[in-house]
């Protein structure tokens, strides 16, 4: 469950880093970068809450703040990525649970 | 290392602050760099992970505010910076425990989750309101012109609206609304509370009729006053003066305009503070009421002798919101002078707005000067509401 959830969170991450590109949006470009930053720590420190936290709420504000910089589209496309970003952060963090729950030592 | 982290969360934002104010001048756009660095400075002095979570969320702001590339990237290193703060933090605190004060943390959850709302009420609302204050002081081509094209004036704003006959005749007509208008609504509205309290039937549905107006947007509710009820030929009123084979009287005209406003503002209006009425009326207990009656009260003794002397307090409160609706007073007086500002109906707001968006082309925009209405506007609400409270005292009800 948490390799999945570092996967989605990754890759909507990433896609959005990708579209922010078409046209070049510069803040896009920061913020998505940020997100996959996040999405990269929150995998390589899994039993971190905050970072999940962090990176769920920085999704939602990364659409809050640039919604009314996007196209239709692109607000379209933003809400389906930073939805997919929230759900890998809540499913990393269900995973980590999962392995602490059945044995698994916190570092 | 969170020596380190502490040191480029505080830095960094200080650095995109500063390349910011260079490159574009200081603007509001700095704020959360200069919140971020302060968090940051809070944060590594306590070692709280709450206060270096609040700086990692303002510094992710700053990516958005900061307009220049190069501060934009510094704002998002000092993001990555804050997020490492914010891991060194939790790691020192699990390798401390015995330095963890469980209040402090709490203090520091309850400041986390106040700051957002602190934040946007400093520049949401404390913004403008100094912004306004300086604004009076100053000579400006326009209200949104940048600071360097302000010119120091001193009190010469207030003296030019003091001067104006407009602005003396806004005040006084604002002295009248506030005055008569203040008399007859709070009547009308504490009459109205002590019957609809007395136990009479169909309460529920007089109280809803009374407040209706509240519910009506007051635009419609001018516009229904001006055309059904004003209105020189179909006018209800002077239908009614035709029926009983009187003269029709012009109720829009410039005497008479401003009592025409005047009673279907007090209209609208009754609704509203009869229900804060009410509401402090039912807070008296019915013991009183019951002790009253023993002893052989009437009626009309028990609400002078119980229910006024009883609603001090709420008589302050409503006094307040008339004060500030009184000194806010516009859409009525736009209602009944729509293309032109007349004498008769002006109030202070109206020339506030005139003054700072004038509509005629002849007329020169002043953004001072009407800042310095605001001012003195804001200054007459204090001064009403510092009165009433030294004449007015709250008399708690002792059971």
């Amino acid at each position: 469950m948490g390799l999945a959830g570092f996967i989605t969170a990754l890759a909507a991450s990433a896609l959005s880093l990708v579209i922010s590109f078409i046209p070049v949006q510069f803040t896009n470009i920061l913020l998505s970068l940020f997100l996959v930053f996040l999405s990269i720590m929150c995998r390589v420190i899994p039993t971190r809450t905050s970072l999940k936290a962090c990176l769920a709420a920085c999704a939602v504000l990364t659409f809050i703040f640039r919604f009314s910089y996007m196209t239709l589209i692109g607000k379209l496309l933003y809400a389906v990525l930073m939805i997919a970003v929230v759900v890998g952060a809540v499913l990393m963090h269900m995973g980590t649970n999962q392995y602490i729950v059945k044995g698994g030592e916190k570092e | 290392m969170i020596t380190i982290f502490g040191i480029l969360s505080i830095a960094l934002p200080l650095l995109a602050l500063v390349l910011q104010c260079v490159f574009a001048g200081f603007s509001i756009l700095c704020i959360p760099s200069i919140a971020a660095a302060i968090f940051a400075a809070v944060a590594f002095w306590k070692k709280g992970p709450v206060l270096s979570a609040v700086t990692f969320f303002l510094s992710f702001i700053q990516i958005c505010t900061l307009n220049i590339q190069l501060t934009a990237i510094l704002g998002l290193l000092s993001t990555i910076a804050a997020v490492f703060l914010m891991l060194e933090c939790e790691r020192f605190q699990e390798a401390h425990p015995e330095l963890i004060d469980p209040k402090a943390a709490t203090k520091h959850m309850i400041i986390g989750f106040i700051m957002p709302c602190v934040i946007a009420l400093l520049v949401m609302y404390a913004y403008p309101v100094i912004r306004t204050f300086f604004m009076s002081f100053f000579n400006m081509p326009n209200i949104s012109a940048p600071i360097s094209q302000w010119e120091f004036v001193g009190l010469g704003k207030y003296m030019k609206i003091f001067q104006s006959q407009a602005f003396i005749r806004s005040l006084q007509n604002m002295l009248m609304i506030w005055v008569i208008g203040g008399i007859i609504t709070l009547a009308f509205a504490l009459l109205f509370a002590v019957i609809l309290t007395s136990g009479i039937r169909g309460k529920k549905f007089f109280r809803a009729a009374i407040y209706m107006p509240n519910v009506i947007s007051a635009v419609a509710l001018a516009t229904m006053w001006i055309q059904y009820i004003f209105n020189q030929q179909y006018g209800m009123l002077n239908s009614l003066i035709k029926f009983f084979n009187g003269t029709p009287i012009n109720w829009l005209a410039t005497d008479m305009k401003f009592w025409a406003m005047l009673a279907s503002f007090i209209f609208g209006a009754v609704g509203y503070y009869m229900l804060i009425f009410i509401s402090g009326i039912e807070k008296i207990p019915a013991d009183l009421y019951e002790a009253a009656t023993i002893d052989g009260a009437s009626k009309a003794q028990q609400a002078f002798k119980i229910t006024f002397p009883l609603l001090k307090g709420v008589t302050k409160t409503n006094l307040t919101f008339w004060t500030i609706n009184t000194a806010t007073f516009y859409l009525w007086s736009k209602m009944f002078s729509p293309v032109d500002t007349e004498a008769s109906v002006i109030v202070p707001v109206m020339y506030l707005y005139d003054t700072a968006f004038p509509s005629k082309g002849s007329q020169q925009a002043d953004a001072g000067a009407a800042a310095a209405v605001g001012i003195v506007l804001a200054i007459i609400i204090l001064a009403v509401y510092l009165i009433m409270n030294k004449l007015i005292k709250d008399d708690d009800i002792e059971l």
